[in-house]
């Protein structure tokens, strides 16, 4: 007992000097410039816009919420740069004087407000300092990018964008959920305005819990991310969503083939806030009535919906809140059988969220953030047998489950140092599982927990000289269960050969506390999330990253990454065990190893925008002492050795554009059997079961490939008006030279020798959708 | 000029390093990353399977022994049986956990004279509840020396019930209009978990579905059914000791028999793994091989299920 509050004071002790430290720092001569950077036209803060001194080296960038802070400048009259992707170049004249300067608020004027050329002479990008910091494996998209790529059921699809980046991989075809450099799914830390979201996806996976038109921006962190994150043993994937509009009402209304959605978003209390909401829903359920009406046959009843809400409200010039939410459902009933005896599986799963940050300018140099946030994922499945005779239903399976994630946490900037960024913070959870698993007669699975996390961190930005930064920062977390103090170090240093050049390299420790138990992609709604209960010890990921990146002119950037990162106490789910009360009786533990290398040419502005990228990598796991693949290393399914990627984004004139995607990766690994066999029951003669109980004597874990796979996606958008409204028309070619991929390769055993039967994906699919804008 | 030309052949200079060291580096990577896995079938390994099941308290009927079949090839485990093989059965421990004394207490077993590949005991062999007994199967010829062990489950009552209350439906006509049968039943010492079969006796070729709308001339319903196995089976962890046994699951009409098993760790374990592994091997017993040499205590009850009259 003493020894666990002992650990919980270090923490403390950790995270209060990491606060007060700067508060103690020396005086700096001269005051600060400091203010916001927003967008003239909404009046939303824009983050990671570059802003420089001009005629000095001084200069800093925005953070989320578009503050930046130039420290120690000597009373004078300066000139400021203001530079973002898609926006005007701005100049910004700024008196500084001996007293301390209000924050001030640069608007800047979107691009598509001028000639097009402007967009080309834009000297500047928006995620420079970040590209030009020391951090790696760094890549943001913006919302303009994600709108123009083309997506299946012509619905945007945030998370199939991140798929488009070397390094970031789709389980199949048909998942959204992203698996980036070799880790698993549940290694990804995904975040939207702060709250963790624990099933990104709606449809098995097809689309993404995230819609379109309420992302503002995301930024993936493929590896080396620095201490400010934790969780999480792989990749951060952060989803900022619109703060709304602070100067005009409007909003949009969409039709496609898959769902409808519409947004509103506008200002609040005289320009000192605004709100902002979006929501979507699928309507496929008409059309399924009217099939099974047609086809005398059972088909299933499914939808989803989700919905975005945000409102953001300046206390004072000083302070604003933002309060926000999500909720998202799937739900799929189907009912199927004889006229007397029948069965009916309903399913559900879905997240919700909800968040309050308190974002205050602190004293003359440092920015304070606060938030309370809450994630809960729910799921269940109950599997009736009904009896129309007798009206006897029997409940055969009922499964139960929600996970909640309810955190505080702080995050501390201190921009008083010249050539430093310090940043602290400290994040308290508390992490609700609880799951049944039961019939009428049997309770399977009873499990209700909860635990608390505690975790602090300190990282500072240093520029060194002009050739050298570096990005030291060390994590500290105490989880309750199993009492556990672990620090995460983590490191990165950039060194610049010239303006246009930079060598960069990263290195850390990051470790996971929560984990998924899964059934497979396709069944979302057994996902179960489990945080760390003791009895197995959390798993890590030591990750080592080399970078290059090259900016050859003002529009193209060419970046190569190699990476490996080394994996402890992976879990994969143990699917021969019956009774699981603990993360030991549930899970195999094992290690892992990834690694590879990225090539990416990127070209940022212009008519003509997007990249090609090619990914070479290995993943592998090893399980010892457990039957999966005899404990003897594997590759896991989403191992894949070959990816390229391009993407183009191209703006004929004002009403047209067109965009295109091609892809070609190697195979997925599959299970292949290596011969025939009996699956024999004790009192069941062979020829009673089914396919004759022929089965497969299976050979190594994934020991073949599916064939590689390649396919183009193209889109053009019609800009106009409809009715005075600017809307858009989308037509959407999915697949367009029809290559099937396989997703799965069966065999028919009913055929003796079996047959091989591939289960292909979608034919070429030509979609349209319908936006209206008001 | 001169100044100007310097600079342009400098700037070639430096493209051409940048290019050349791209290619070397691109070049690399694709040789690296050539695949090794293959995306053809391996070469068959010939290996022997053996089937065994032990039923406390009644005398053992048969074992079987074949190769696995060739991977793309019609397989029929008659065509691939091994016959002149030595096959015994022993016990390794009894009830009380002591080594067994196996003097008289050994099974042998001898060709099965029309079906290659099956075994029959030489002499009425009876196993008893929580003894653990041990097979060894040598054919030295083709280099087969198989063992396993198991421990035979203690034998267990059960009782039927319709609506809560006890009956006894052994042998009578049943309906899927009628109350669903709820099976309660005792533990048994030594079981890892239970298994519930459902099995349609009848002659498997003239089954009829018992689906009151099924029409033989529809070939989408023939079709439905054509792969439907005529055993359906659950089920049950070792703490689980009852079970209603809805009427979704039987489907053929006539003679059907319902057993409860209780499994031995080694069965339970691969009936188990079968169930939930997908393209992963069940948890198999036999060392040398594979296959299963597993033990139940069973408790078995028929009925005749009719086919109810179609909705009008």
């Amino acid at each position: 007992m003493c020894e666990r509050v002992m650990r919980q004071l270090l923490v403390g002790v950790m995270i209060f000097l990491g606060i007060t430290v700067p508060l103690f720092a020396g005086p700096q001569a001269g005051q600060p410039i400091r203010g916001f950077v927003v967008d003239e036209t909404n009046g939303e803060p824009l983050p990671v816009a570059n802003v420089s001194v001009v005629g000095t080296s001084r200069g800093s960038s925005t953070n989320l919420d578009g503050f930046f802070l130039i420290p120690a400048m000597s009373p004078g009259s300066y000139t400021l740069q203001v530079n973002y992707l898609g926006y005007q170049m701005t100049e910004y004249e700024v008196q500084v004087t001996s007293e301390v300067m209000s924050p001030i608020k640069i608007e800047l004027k979107p691009a598509s407000f001028e000639l097009q050329e402007v967009v080309y002479v834009a000297e500047d990008e928006d995620d420079d300092a970040k590209r030009e910091s020391p951090r790696v494996s760094t890549v943001p998209v913006d919302a303009a990018a994600i709108r123009a790529m083309p997506a299946l059921g012509a619905e945007m699809d945030v998370l199939r964008a991140v798929q488009a980046i070397p390094g970031v991989k789709a389980s199949s075809e048909l998942s959204s959920a992203p698996v980036v450099r070799g880790g698993s799914p549940d290694m990804t830390l995904i975040l939207m305005d702060q709250s963790t979201v624990y099933n990104p996806s709606h449809m098995f996976g097809i689309f993404s819990t995230f819609n379109g038109d309420a992302v503002k921006r995301l930024e993936l962190m493929k590896g080396g991310f620095p201490a400010e994150y934790g969780g999480r043993a792989g990749s951060v994937l952060e989803v900022t969503t619109n703060d709304g509009n602070r100067k005009e009402t409007e909003g949009l209304v969409s039709v496609g083939v898959v769902a409808a959605r519409a947004a509103l978003e506008g200002p609040l209390g005289n320009e000192r806030g605004s709100y902002a909401i979006s929501g979507r829903r699928t309507y496929f359920e008409p059309a399924l009535a009217v099939m099974r009406e047609a086809f005398d046959t059972d088909l299933p009843d499914y939808y989803f919906y989700d919905g975005n809400g945000k409102v953001n409200f300046d206390i004072t010039p000083k302070t604003t809140l933002t309060v926000g939410g999500y909720i998202g459902l799937d739900e799929l009933d189907f009912e199927f059988g004889s006229d007397d005896a029948r069965a009916l599986l309903t399913t559900y799963w879905g997240n919700r969220t909800a968040t309050s940050r308190l974002r205050h300018v602190v004293g003359d140099n440092a920015f304070l953030t606060i938030g309370l946030n809450w994630s809960r994922y729910r799921s269940g499945a109950e599997f009736w047998s009904k009896n129309p005779n007798t009206g006897e239903d029997v409940l055969i399976q009922d499964f139960k489950n929600r996970f909640n994630d309810l955190n505080l946490r702080g995050d501390y900037e201190y921009l008083g140092w010249e050539n430093h960024k310090f940043k602290t913070g400290f994040m308290y959870s508390s992490l609700n599982t609880d799951v049944i698993n039961q019939t009428e007669e049997t309770t399977y699975v009873s499990i209700d927990t909860t635990t608390s996390n505690i975790s602090g961190y300190v990282q500072d930005q240093w520029r060194l000289n002009a050739l050298w930064e570096i990005m030291p920062g060390l994590r500290t977390t105490y989880h309750q269960d199993g009492d556990l103090l672990l620090f995460d170090p983590r490191f990165a240093v950039v060194y610049h050969q010239s303006p246009e050049m930079r060598f960069k390299a990263a290195a850390g420790r990051y470790h996971q506390f929560v984990n998924v138990i899964s059934a497979g992609e396709a069944l979302s709604f057994f996902d179960i999330w489990v945080p760390a209960d003791g009895s197995v010890d959390p798993t890590y990921m030591d990750q080592f990253v080399l970078g290059w990146e090259w900016d050859f002119n003002r529009n193209h950037e060419v970046t190569i990454e190699t990476y490996y990162n080394n994996m402890g106490q992976v879990l994969e789910y143990n699917m021969n065990t019956d009774e699981a009360n603990s993360l030991a009786q549930a899970f195999l533990q094992g290690e892992g190893r990834a690694y590879g290398a990225e090539f990416m040419v990127r070209r940022k502005h212009g008519r003509i925008t997007g990249w090609l990228g090619y990914s070479l990598s290995w993943s592998e796991r090893r399980f010892p002492g457990s039957e999966v693949n005899n404990g003897d290393w594997y590759f896991p399914k989403y191992d894949r050795r070959h990816d390229f990627m391009a993407v183009v984004l191209y703006d004929i004139n004002d009403r047209w554009s067109v965009s295109g995607q091609w892809r070609y990766n190697t195979g997925q690994g599959y299970t292949e059997a290596k011969a025939w066999m009996d699956y024999t029951l004790d009192g069941a003669p062979q020829s009673s079961l089914p396919n004759n109980g022929i089965s497969g004597l299976y050979g190594a874990k994934n020991n073949y490939r599916l064939p590689a796979d390649h396919r183009l996606d193209i889109s053009a958008d019609y800009k106009h008006h409809f009715f005075g409204l600017p809307a858009k028309a989308t037509l959407s070619l999915y697949n367009a030279y029809n290559r099937r991929a396989i997703f799965t390769r069966n065999y028919d055993k009913s055929e003796n020798p079996p047959v091989a039967n591939d289960v292909k994906l979608l034919p070429i699919l030509p979609l349209v959708g319908y936006e209206v804008r008001f | 000029m001169n100044q100007t030309m310097t600079l342009n052949l400098t700037g070639m200079r430096e493209w051409t390093i940048r290019a050349g060291f791209a290619l070397i580096l691109m070049t690399l990577l694709f040789i690296t990353g050539c695949d090794s896995t293959p995306t053809e079938v391996e070469d068959y390994e010939p290996e022997a399977q053996l089937t065994a099941f032990l039923h406390t308290g009644e005398a053992i009927d048969m074992i079987n022994l074949h190769w696995v079949g060739r991977f793309n090839r019609y397989y029929d485990r008659r065509d691939l049986g091994i016959v002149n093989a030595s096959v015994k059965i022993f016990p390794v421990k009894d009830a009380d956990g002591s080594d067994a004394d196996t003097t008289g207490r050994v099974c042998y077993f001898t060709d099965h004279p029309d079906s290659i590949g099956d075994y029959l005991p030489t002499s009425v062999y009876i196993p008893e509840g929580l003894v653990r007994y041990r097979i060894e199967v040598r054919k030295p010829s083709e280099g087969i020396d198989l063992w396993a062990e198991t421990t035979s489950p203690d034998t267990f009552s059960f009782q039927i019930y319709q609506n809560d209350l006890e009956v006894d439906v052994d042998g009578d006509t049943l309906t899927r209009e009628m109350p669903d049968l709820y099976i309660r039943w005792s533990e048994s010492a030594g079981a890892e978990g239970y298994q519930a079969g459902i099995l349609a006796t009848g002659d498997p070729d003239t089954l009829l579905p018992l689906d009151p709308n099924y029409d033989p001339t529809d070939e989408n319903q023939v079709e439905q059914y054509e792969n439907v196995g005529y055993y359906n089976y659950t089920v049950a962890p070792d703490y689980q000791l009852s079970m209603t046994i809805a009427w979704l699951f039987f489907t053929w009409e006539g003679p059907t028999r319902i057993d409860i098993r209780a499994c031995s760790k080694e069965y339970y374990d691969y009936y188990f793994s079968s169930l939930m592994g997908g393209s992963q091997n069940p948890v198999m017993n036999v060392h040398g091989g594979v296959g299963m040499f597993g033990a139940t205590a069973v408790n078995t009850f028929e009925v005749f299920m009719d086919r109810a009259e179609p909705n009008p």
